[in-house]
């Protein structure tokens, strides 16, 4: 079994299907143009809700698919982390897999998380007139980056590749802990009033606008969960290329010296 | 207000295509590496 | 273990235990960095803010960053001096991993125990702090301790054989503090303040608990994997 078989991303090692592809560039296009022409919000005197019209908001749409995927790509990093862990004394090959695509989602996550922060502070400033207001929901999701941020950097420093992925993923599981806890628990105890509560109800009470849902839900939402599986793809194939040039190195004995990178 | 969605959609066209010739670049990549394991 | 039975984890964790406090007892060079570190923070801060009026809030965070990087200075020795000395193969061969863990848990909480034990007073003395509740201050330290020390025992075991060991234990272990450092800050501003309801300590002191049995919890079940060998 050769290593290029050994490493195979989630479809096989072919591309991410074309048609998926397409599916993403053009949800996220449709999402897009729909979120700006959505009806911005009016409140009960029929005056926009929000600031800028009431199209200040909009950012939402694609604020919160941002924090969900960063929450999801540490799941899937979590749920690797194990998988990992469950094999790494037996099947070499397919624990190193399991590895590289929790390194894979934890790197995804991190910018996914940059641009949840990002687009929150955009949020905070726009309606509540600073870009950082200690709101827990908003410290909460910039805990996970730095976890994200943390993994990247402990990995770095590690250069045996197994001592590298078994503590990686014993720093994943360990960091469960301060991410759930940031993510499910902080935000919901009862002492800690949030200006984001207060937005959350807005975003869920349909405050946004009558067919938010359709467009945050039916069309971001799936644009970018398919573009996290399409970057955890693409990572986990460029990986697999350059363990194949490694080796040759290592390996092919008839072609050592003919490494390509 | 759509004027202002020119910029989001821009930037959406250019990183799709850009993922998409990386696609492109990797498969290609792949397949050479293949290739030299059947060798 | 040549009688064919095994010693228990628990008596394995105490031997761990004690061959590291009788080694740390001759030198005592991790007890004394470490205290002197605290102490100078507390005085850095202190001075640092000087004569300026701060809030209980602020004043409770000083205690946790003070204590934090004390934390971080030195709790990771558990692991690194075994790595300095050449006996971490020994101490494989004759404990097992979850053992190793435990008694170097121990180490930490009582080496974290004796740090706070000095800090928490001069820090009282020194932030001019009046303490409403000092049950529940002793309870969050106690219970803030516990968890600090249970993240600094399982980080500095993953880093002991990293490059760029020092500054890489901060780098990795403080964003899994971060949660806890704002709970404890938290619990020790409610401990600061008269009115605040039993219902909100009980709380603070459980959650806080709850994230060390956590850390424990996760340590133990992957330390093994951590401590394993080439």
């Amino acid at each position: 079994m050769t290593s290029g078989e050994a490493m195979r991303g989630p479809t096989g090692g072919r591309t991410f299907p074309v048609l998926l592809q397409a599916a993403v560039g053009a949800l996220m296009l449709a999402g897009i143009v729909a979120a700006f022409a959505a009806e911005p919000v009016r409140n009960a005197a029929g005056l926009p809700a929000f600031t800028m019209g009431g199209h200040g908001a909009k950012i939402v749409f694609f604020h919160v698919p941002c924090a969900w995927l960063a929450v999801l790509a540490y799941l899937v990093g979590a749920i690797e982390a194990v998988r990992y862990l469950s094999t790494c004394r037996r099947a070499g090959r397919r624990a190193q897999a399991h590895d590289e695509r929790c390194a894979a989602a934890m790197e995804v996550g991190l910018v996914f998380g940059v641009l949840a922060t990002i687009t929150g502070s955009v949020f905070s400033h726009n309606e509540w007139g600073m870009y950082w207001s200690w709101d827990p929901r908003q410290t909460s999701i910039v805990v996970v980056l730095l976890l994200f941020a943390a993994y990247l950097v402990l990995r770095g420093a590690i250069e045996d590749p197994m001592m590298r992925a078994r503590i990686s993923a014993a720093y994943t599981l360990v960091a469960v802990v301060p991410a759930m806890f940031m993510i499910w628990v902080l935000p919901r105890l009862p002492q800690i009033v949030t200006l984001h509560g207060g937005a959350n109800q807005a975003v869920v009470g349909g405050g946004l606008g009558p067919g938010y849902r359709l467009v945050m839900y039916g069309l971001l939402l799936p644009a970018f969960v398919g573009l996290f599986a399409w970057l955890i793809d693409l990572r986990m194939r460029v990986a697999t290329v350059e363990a194949g040039n490694e080796d040759e190195v290592v390996l092919g004995g008839m072609r050592v010296g003919e490494v390509s990178r | 207000m759509m004027s202002l969605a020119v910029v989001p959609v821009v930037v959406w066209v250019g990183l799709f295509l850009y993922l998409v010739a990386l696609d492109r670049r990797v498969a290609r990549a792949q397949s050479h590496v293949r290739r030299e394991d059947d060798l | 273990m040549t009688d064919g039975r095994r010693p228990s984890v628990a008596s394995q964790a105490l031997a761990v235990f004690a061959k590291d406090l009788t080694a740390e007892w001759r030198t005592r060079t991790t007890i004394t960095a470490v205290l002197l570190f605290s102490v100078t923070s507390l005085a850095v801060v202190g001075f640092a803010a000087g004569a300026a009026a701060m809030s209980a809030e602020v004043k409770a965070a000083m205690l946790w960053i003070v204590l934090f990087f004390a934390a971080f200075s030195g709790l990771a020795n558990v692991w690194l001096h075994e790595e300095e000395r050449g006996t971490t193969l020994l101490l494989r061969l004759h404990a097992c991993p979850e053992a190793v863990y435990l008694g170097k848990l121990l180490v930490n909480l009582l080496t974290l125990a004796a740090v706070t034990s000095v800090v928490a007073p001069i820090y009282v003395a020194m932030a001019d702090v009046r303490i409403a509740s000092p049950g529940w201050f002793v309870s969050v330290l106690g219970a803030a301790g516990f968890s600090l020390a249970a993240a600094a025992t399982v980080v500095g075991a993953m880093i002991a054989r990293a490059n760029a060991r020092s500054a890489l234990y901060g780098a990795v272990g403080f964003p899994v503090l971060l949660p806890l450092l704002m709970v404890a800050a938290h619990g020790t501003a409610l401990c600061l303040d008269p009115a605040a309801p039993v219902t909100a300590l009980h709380g603070t002191v459980a959650g806080i608990t709850a994230f060390g049995v956590g850390v424990v919890a996760a340590s133990w079940l992957v330390f093994p994997y951590i401590w394993e060998d080439m």
